[in-house]
């Protein structure tokens, strides 16, 4: 298998408040692969998006990244990792909105309502290239063809508000196109639209990864988004990767009990009428009384007491692709 | 037997005004030519995307807002034009849950006394009596009574969707209407107020009136399903035949457009083209022709009616009975 | 364990203690809190806290510069002291001179006999904090030198500060009535009646203030007293701060509205009242306060310019505008530079109030 794109290495992002340090994210490491879609799943409170801002380099204050690599590979093979670059450092600019496109989930708050949504476009396409503001016209009609809006020459002088939820999310991926990215970081891209509307949305996205051999990171908290669009899947639950492997694996054998509590516990179209649902007992712990040991310990059907509740279990890794931090998994390799 | 809510041709039209005068210069058709029923023990589900009049429907229902036309028969009685004072005595048997568990709680009053509200200003005053009856509520939607003294902010999400319910729950309504209440919850606690939600109905009798745009959520609670599109309702039927032989081409591009959690199934979907229509400037005919596959030139002038294609099962397509849709199929293993 | 215990508090925590606790966190709102009590402390024992009459001129005193108070006597032992000032004309310049006089060491004691004032309004008294041990602090203790008439600009910057900070307190309250009163009439009955107060509203804010202040300062007849001027300037002040706080009201009961709490009120049979006093008001009044705390800068800072101009409070009432209005001219400043300490109370009360509401408003919404 070629090299990895973007390699993340045990990133620790924390967050120190005046109440205690919240470890968002405690522990992650993946590989991304160009043409390949890494979801990250997870429900509130799980770091999914504190990772994406992690690798972008814009937490927001109180937060840090503690330790860890981001390596990502240049397209002239060398190897940067971007977490020593400052964040606001020309170079870590550069690569935001250049090499990693970003599509926030809420396209209203992220896009200017005082400007057209051309020359938001046109901003962005000469960031990253020396381009005239014709050719950037030019160039920003045909992003705006190539996401699917109709009428691009007209709708380039259109301000986001005169758009339908899904056209700005449309114009919010023509925007993270428009620094020509290798990866696309989409956070909740269509959490905030309707079922029809995301279909459209994912649809494009899959359309621009096979054209463009985009490797595209997917942050969502729905599994069937996750089951539709990617080919790994890294589980997260309070900071913690609790599990990762091929997305075929993580729905089919997966190996964390949070993983088969999570899948057994989503609705499902295909279920029957009135149906009741497997339901994971408790709700999740504030991240400032994140419980001792594995973090799901106390609402693991499977918790070994003494051992669940005191030590971190350790990532195992099962067969070639799949990996889980579980204590019942190192019991039985053991 | 009477059901519990029997909705007759509803509509709320909103006024669009312009100019500093206000004048009316169109409106709105949220809702337009509405009617189900809901008995006893039941729940019926609206969906539909948004902007489909689905809220404004329930909001009418509530009376919250005036309908401007049709009847709502509450227990026989209808509401639709009844004054706020009459309005009072029968309130109290139709009560809401909301979506969003934060706003939805009073975040200066403890559990007891939000729950005790209902109970308080419809003439329960002894506190010792509404205190046990708090109590019992707060075992009903299984929290622990210790709870009482705790403010909003101790809970987390999905307990303070519980407590939601136990409020409702409070003056033995006969009517829940339940607004996308566990659309803000994460999925892990989805599930427990959703199964909450059944056992408490199969327990207590009521009929809930379930608004929600999860069409997963949907088919794990429903009996029947009403699908709306532009304030109208296009498809009506048992959950069952909805999801397995959905007779509307808009109920077929739904159902297809739901992501499944499994990735071995990951069908072509039907994509549908454009944005749901303007309801201030729906299309002429059938609101959805111009992004439906199956539309003919007749679509484009003439309204199709409501109809009963099968006992209990209606729908609002001209062509229904031409065209062979898609399904939702059963899991193959 | 401790955990578990410190999570059981913050649940059964009101409201009040989570703006309490929100609120200690901010250090500089604190340290606001404390000198705006401080200055309202002064403002309530103002006559105390004064030393000599603030009204008594004499020419033979005047421009006296401060004059410290010897801590340490000649033995170094501690014995706090002032020498009473002899004033000797300078044979050339004509001008005044004064030199501490050695020989007449007076005794600084505290709660000294001095003149007498009705403690409150009420108890008659002649004790002040600050005294000299012959009951005559006039001829010996100049702790901020005294202006032209010969009057101790201490003493009359204290009962300034009682006027300036009343003054703000009595047009915060007329401003609260008016504006709770008209704001909560417009967001609650909406339409007509909400126009109509919002357009008064928007009148009353275009108007430019000097202006307008001028115009009804001349209304104020010469003839009244100090006190009823007092009270016209007051209301005028207030006519215009009300409008600030009519939006907020107005905001709030708008918002609330919304909220899905307020329905839920609505639905299960609440009155009208019970939703505006049990729901909705406890909902702002942590906005009212935060915004009557940011309010009452801007009144003592109309009250101050006003007077400043000349245009408010008249001698021989005094406030803080009166006492600067003193030190306006060129030959104030060459000749006895201490008169411009009055700016330094205002200075310091407006930010401290600035601080202390800033801190209440982020405070005031611990769910927010």
């Amino acid at each position: 298998m070629a090299d990895p794109i973007l390699s993340v290495r045990d990133l620790h992002t924390h967050f120190f408040a005046d109440e205690g340090v919240v470890r968002a994210v405690d522990g992650t490491s993946f590989d991304l692969f160009a043409g390949q879609t890494l979801g990250i799943v997870g429900e509130s409170g799980c770091g999914k998006s504190v990772t994406a801002r992690s690798i972008l380099r814009i937490v927001d204050r109180p937060g840090r990244i503690v330790s860890g690599e981001i390596l990502l590979r240049r397209a002239d093979g060398s190897v940067t990792d971007m977490v020593k670059l400052p964040a606001d450092s020309r170079e870590a600019r550069a690569i935001r909105g250049g090499e990693i496109g970003l599509v926030f989930q809420e396209p209203m708050s992220s896009l200017s309502a005082f400007h057209t949504i051309g020359n938001q476009l046109i901003e962005a396409i000469r960031l990253h290239a020396s381009l005239s503001k014709k050719q950037a016209r030019a160039r920003a009609i045909e992003l705006l063809a190539m996401v699917g809006i109709p009428r691009p020459e007209q709708r380039v002088d259109a301000y986001s508000f005169e758009l339908s939820g899904g056209l700005r999310q449309r114009v919010m991926v023509a925007l993270a196109l428009a620094g020509e990215p290798r990866i696309l970081i989409a956070d909740e891209p269509t959490t905030a639209l309707d079922v029809t509307t995301q279909a459209q949305i994912l649809e494009l996205i899959r359309s621009l990864q096979r054209e463009r051999d985009l490797a595209v990171i997917l942050i969502t908290h729905d599994m069937g988004v996750i089951a539709e669009m990617a080919d790994d899947v890294v589980v997260m639950y309070l900071g913690k990767e609790v599990e990762k492997g091929p997305v075929d694996a993580i729905f089919h054998a997966p190996n964390h009990p949070y993983t088969r509590a999570l899948l057994r516990s989503i609705p499902s179209i295909l279920a029957e009428p009135r149906e009741k649902l497997a339901t994971i007992a408790g709700s999740i712990p504030h991240p400032f009384a994140r419980p001792n040991g594995c973090p799901f310990h106390p609402r693991c059907s499977e918790t070994l007491p003494g051992v669940c509740d005191t030590q971190v279990p350790a990532t195992v890794q099962i067969g070639e692709r799949q990996a889980a931090a579980c204590h019942l998994l190192s019991g039985k390799t053991a | 037997m009477t059901p519990v809510l029997d909705v007759r041709s509803l509509r709320k039209h909103f006024p669009i005004r312009t100019g500093m005068l206000g004048r009316v210069s169109g409106h709105v058709k949220a809702v337009d030519d509405v009617s189900f029923t809901i008995d006893r023990g039941e729940t019926l589900s609206l969906v539909g995307e948004s902007g489909c009049g689905k809220t404004t429907t329930s909001r009418c229902i509530l009376r919250a807002i005036a309908p401007t036309a049709g009847e709502i028969l509450f227990q026989g009685n209808d509401i639709a034009q009844l004054q706020r004072k009459d309005l009072r005595p029968l309130r109290r048997q139709m009560q809401m849950i909301f979506q969003d568990p934060f706003s939805s709680l009073n975040p200066r009053m403890t559990i007891s006394e939000i729950i005790g509200e209902p109970l308080l200003v419809n003439g329960m005053t002894n506190n010792a009596e509404r205190n046990a009856r708090v109590a019992e509520l707060l075992t009903l939607v299984q929290l622990p009574t210790a709870y009482m003294n705790r403010f909003p902010h101790a809970f987390s999400g999905g307990q303070r969707q519980r407590i939601g319910i136990a409020r409702a729950l409070a003056l033995h309504p006969s009517l829940i209407v339940a607004d996308e209440p566990v659309s803000a919850l994460d999925v892990s606690v989805q599930a427990q107020i959703v199964n909450l939600l059944i056992e408490l109905q199969d327990r207590l009798g009521l009929a809930i009136l379930f608004v929600a745009h999860d069409l997963s959520v949907v088919k794990h609670v429903s009996h029947r399903v009403a699908v709306m599109y532009v304030g109208r309702i296009v498809e009506l039927a048992p959950t069952r035949t909805l999801f397995a032989t959905p007779r509307h081409p808009y109920t077929e591009a739904l159902l297809s457009a739901v992501p499944v959690p499994d990735p071995r199934r990951r069908a072509s979907r039907i994509v549908l083209e454009g944005d749901v229509a303007d309801p201030s400037n729906p299309p002429t005919g059938c609101h959805f022709h111009p992004r439906c596959r199956y539309a003919t030139d007749r679509c484009k002038v003439e309204t199709p009616p409501l109809v009963e294609v099968a006992p209990g099962h209606a729908v609002r397509c001209l062509r229904t009975d031409e065209i062979a849709l898609g399904s939702v199929t059963p899991p193959q293993n | 364990m401790s955990e578990a215990v410190a999570e059981n508090r913050v649940a059964v925590a009101t409201q009040r203690q989570l703006i309490w606790w929100r609120f200690r966190k901010h250090k500089l709102a604190l340290i606001s809190a404390g000198i705006v009590l401080a200055f309202y402390l002064v403002a309530a024992f103002a006559d105390s806290i004064a030393y000599t009459e603030p009204f008594d001129t004499q020419a033979a005193r005047s421009y006296i510069p401060p004059q410290p108070i010897r801590w340490f006597d000649a033995n170094g032992n501690f014995h706090p002291q002032v020498f009473a000032l002899k004033g000797k004309r300078d044979p050339r310049t004509f001008k005044l001179a004064y030199a501490p006089d050695p020989n007449e060491p007076r005794d600084v004691v505290l709660f000294a006999h001095g003149y007498g004032y009705k403690l409150f309004g009420l108890f008659p008294t002649d004790r002040h904090l600050l005294g000299v041990s012959d009951g005559k602090p006039q001829d010996a203790l100049f702790l901020l030198g005294t202006d032209q008439l010969g009057r101790d600009v201490f003493s009359r910057l204290v009962l300034a500060t009682q006027t300036s900070l009343t003054i703000g307190l009595v047009g915060v309250a007329m401003s609260l009535l008016l504006g709770v009163l008209l704001g909560g009439i417009s967001g609650l009955h909406g339409g007509w009646l909400d126009l109509g107060i919002q357009r008064l509203i928007e009148i009353l804010r275009s108007i430019p203030t000097i202006p307008l202040w001028m115009g009804l300062a001349a209304a104020v007849p010469n003839t009244w007293s100090s006190q009823r001027v007092y009270f016209a300037i007051t209301i005028i002040i207030s006519l215009i701060g009300w409008t600030e706080l009519a939006r907020v009201v107005r905001g709030r009961f708008l918002a609330l509205r919304e909220e899905d709490f307020i329905t839920a009120a609505e639905l299960c049979g609440a009155s009208r009242l019970r939703i505006i006093f049990k729901h909705m008001v406890p909902s702002f009044l942590s906005h009212i306060i935060a915004a009557v705390s940011l309010a009452l800068p801007a009144m003592i800072i109309s009250e101050t310019t006003l007077s400043f101009l000349g245009l408010g409070l008249r001698p021989p009432a005094i406030s803080w505008g009166v006492l600067l209005q003193d030190a306006q001219n060129l030959q104030t400043l060459g000749l006895a530079p201490w008169l411009l300490v009055v700016a330094l109370p205002v200075i310091v009360v407006i930010l401290a109030f600035n601080f202390l509401g800033d801190g209440l408003r982020d405070a005031a919404d611990p769910y927010g």
